[in-house]
């Protein structure tokens, strides 16, 4: 393999030059550098290995039809000249501050909150989705590929040298566990078993454990190819599947599965079942698409409040009752905006729209529970007695019952209906 | 009683969609179908029917009769030659004139989705499309795929710069058509 030297200039395709200023990191594809492009600093990765054409033109291709929308991806912004055979590509620095998703699965990194968990859940599912309406399919979805920020959940997505074009031939197949029943089975990964691997990603996410990983997988005597070919392609058994409980979670092997799954709401729960059903498995056209899953994420951040009495964050559920400290808990207020109802506790925050910024927040100001207008643009705010009043940006109003709320953000109006509960 | 309510789905389906421009109106169509399904649920009273044109070296019919929501099942087209748009509005014009004096029909959701600009005749077919009370009513979205789409053109189709979207505006496109499909 070729190793690159300190000051050593690499040409680009498309005749720019990267200087490398310092080693990153390495691992078992490739090396990282630090180098410095136009002025700018950013990572050389470089690999050990040759690369086919195949692979190189891959490359050139995403750098020449770009990233999907947003900043979630460390994307291939050049690529390298063949150089003694090697070739490697240029992406963004990653920043500071963010973790490899596997660490928080191995519990030596915490999430600061569950809401931070739960905006990662969507920053996660807000990627793939803009990924794949892009055209591309990411083909090699693991624990290995983000970096999450563990206080505000903000996700990066890198290794984005397997993307490519939805349907086109692959080298790569997957990282056992997270790869489809039909990839595991022989079949190339594309956007449909991208789908299945992002299920399972955030059932990792969620539920701290595999969702094809229960007592029956557990009873095969050794993990052969056989038998992975077995739990993960050809049989796979959901461990919560409503039909089949063979593969239940042993609660004393798969305790973090066992645990958590009564945690969350039925939507959650219901989600996980149908994704995992054995039609799901076995028919990729069944599975839902990220803003499905998206919908049911946004339910979970909906609900989830501080409990007025401990102070924990819990989800809001019918019986109105902290499942922390066991005190009734009943919002005096609710909102419906759109076919949501989302109860209002202080220090609430609200999203209207899917961009992940807030764009309200309850709070109690004076005794009275009030809505803080976090977005940019001023809101119309219109009571009972047909009287309207312009609430700008960083203002509160204070709530009372069947106040009628109207933003737009992004070209999308939004109305959000107040309700006064009543006891 | 019962009310019928079309979509009509255009689809360029010319050698330049090929890829990833295909690949990306795919995705856009995985995303809407759910949400009409949703519509559909909470309204069964109105019968949401797709119909969808291809229109490639020339302009056919890819669900030929309105097929209603639940069983309709998006394959992906193949995608080569010319950009028959203009008989893609033919193909409509027929269509919207056949239901345009049926009183059991609603006025109808149209989607046009291309990367180019038409390389046959269609702006006879527009004027008379916009004689037709049900495509002047209708709720008329392109999706703009790519940087070369002809915006002009498609501007024309729908009345609107604002009811022109790209695929990333998947929020902005399904917001359109909910706007429209829930009565």
């Amino acid at each position: 393999m070729k190793e690159l030297s300190i000051n050593e200039v690499i040409p680009l395709q498309g005749g720019g030059k990267a200087r490398v200023k310092a080693e990153l990191g390495r691992g078992g594809q490739g090396i990282v550098y630090l180098v410095d492009v136009h002025v700018k600093m950013m990572a050389l990765k470089w690999y050990h290995q040759h690369k086919s054409e195949q692979f190189r033109k891959n490359i050139r291709n995403l750098v020449d039809y770009g990233p999907p929308m947003g900043d979630a991806f460390l994307w291939p912004r050049y690529s390298t000249q063949l150089i003694e055979g090697h070739f490697g590509y240029v992406m963004d620095l990653r920043p500071e501050g963010y973790y490899e998703f596997g660490q928080y699965l191995l519990n030596r990194q915490r999430f600061g909150s569950v809401f931070a968990m739960i905006q990662a859940a969507m920053r996660i599912c807000d990627g793939f989705q803009k990924l794949h309406l892009k055209g591309y399919s990411y083909r090699d979805l693991n624990d290995g590929n983000f970096f999450i920020h563990p206080s505000s959940g903000d996700v990066l997505i890198c290794d984005n040298d397997n993307v490519g074009l939805d349907g086109e031939h692959s080298e790569i197949k997957g990282k056992p566990g997270y790869m489809a029943p039909e990839v595991v089975c022989g079949g190339h990964p594309d956007t449909r078993s991208d789908r299945f691997s992002l299920a399972v990603i955030l059932f990792f996410l969620f539920m701290r454990g595999h969702p094809l990983e229960g007592k029956w997988a557990s009873s095969c005597p050794c993990l052969t190819e056989k038998f992975e070919r077995l739990i993960y392609g050809e049989k796979p058994v959901f461990v919560y599947d409503p039909d089949n409980d063979k593969n239940r979670p042993d609660p004393d092997v798969h305790r973090n599965v066992a645990r958590c799954w009564g945690l969350y709401p039925e939507r959650l729960r219901e989600q996980f079942q149908q994704e995992f059903s054995n039609t799901c498995l076995h028919n990729p056209t069944e599975r839902c698409v990220e803003m499905e899953w998206k919908n049911v994420i946004e339910h979970l951040r909906d609900n989830l409040v501080n409990c007025p009495h401990c102070g924990e964050e819990i989800f809001f559920n019918p019986e109105c009752k902290c499942p922390e400290c066991g005190k009734p808990i009943q919002p005096e207020f609710f909102g419906e905006i759109r076919a949501r109802k989302i109860p209002f506790f202080a220090d609430k925050l609200l999203f209207f729209d899917n961009d992940n910024t807030p764009d309200a927040e309850i709070k109690i100001i004076d005794c009275q529970m009030r809505i803080v207008n976090l977005s940019p643009t001023a809101w119309k705010a219109t009571g009972t007695d047909g009287k309207s009043t312009i609430l700008m940006p960083n203002h509160a109003l204070p709530l009372k019952d069947a106040t009628v709320i109207e933003s737009t953000i992004h070209d999308i109006d939004y109305k959000l209906s107040v309700i006064k509960t009543t006891t | 009683m019962t009310r019928n309510k079309s979509i009509y789905l255009l689809v360029d389906t010319s050698g330049s969609m090929e890829g990833i421009g295909m690949k990306s109106l795919d995705e856009v169509v995985e995303n809407v179908i759910p949400r009409l399904k949703s519509v559909q649920s909470s309204q069964p009273d109105v019968k949401l029917g797709i119909g969808v044109i291809g229109f490639g070296d020339t302009a056919v019919w890819i669900t030929p009769t309105s097929v209603s929501v639940d069983q309709w099942i998006w394959q992906g087209l193949e995608s080569k030659g010319f950009t028959a748009m203009g008989g893609a509005l033919i193909l409509l014009h027929e269509r919207l004139a056949e239901e345009d004096n049926n009183a059991s029909f609603l006025s109808p959701l149209i989607l046009i989705a291309s990367d180019g600009g038409p390389t046959d005749e269609y702006e006879q077919t527009l004027a008379q499309l916009h004689s037709l009370d049900n495509f002047k009513s209708a709720t008329r979205i392109a999706i703009a795929i790519g940087d070369d789409a002809d915006r002009e053109t498609l501007r024309e189709i729908t009345g609107s710069d604002t009811s022109i979207f790209t695929t990333d505006q998947i929020d902005q496109i399904i917001n359109a058509i909910e706007n429209n499909l829930y009565i």
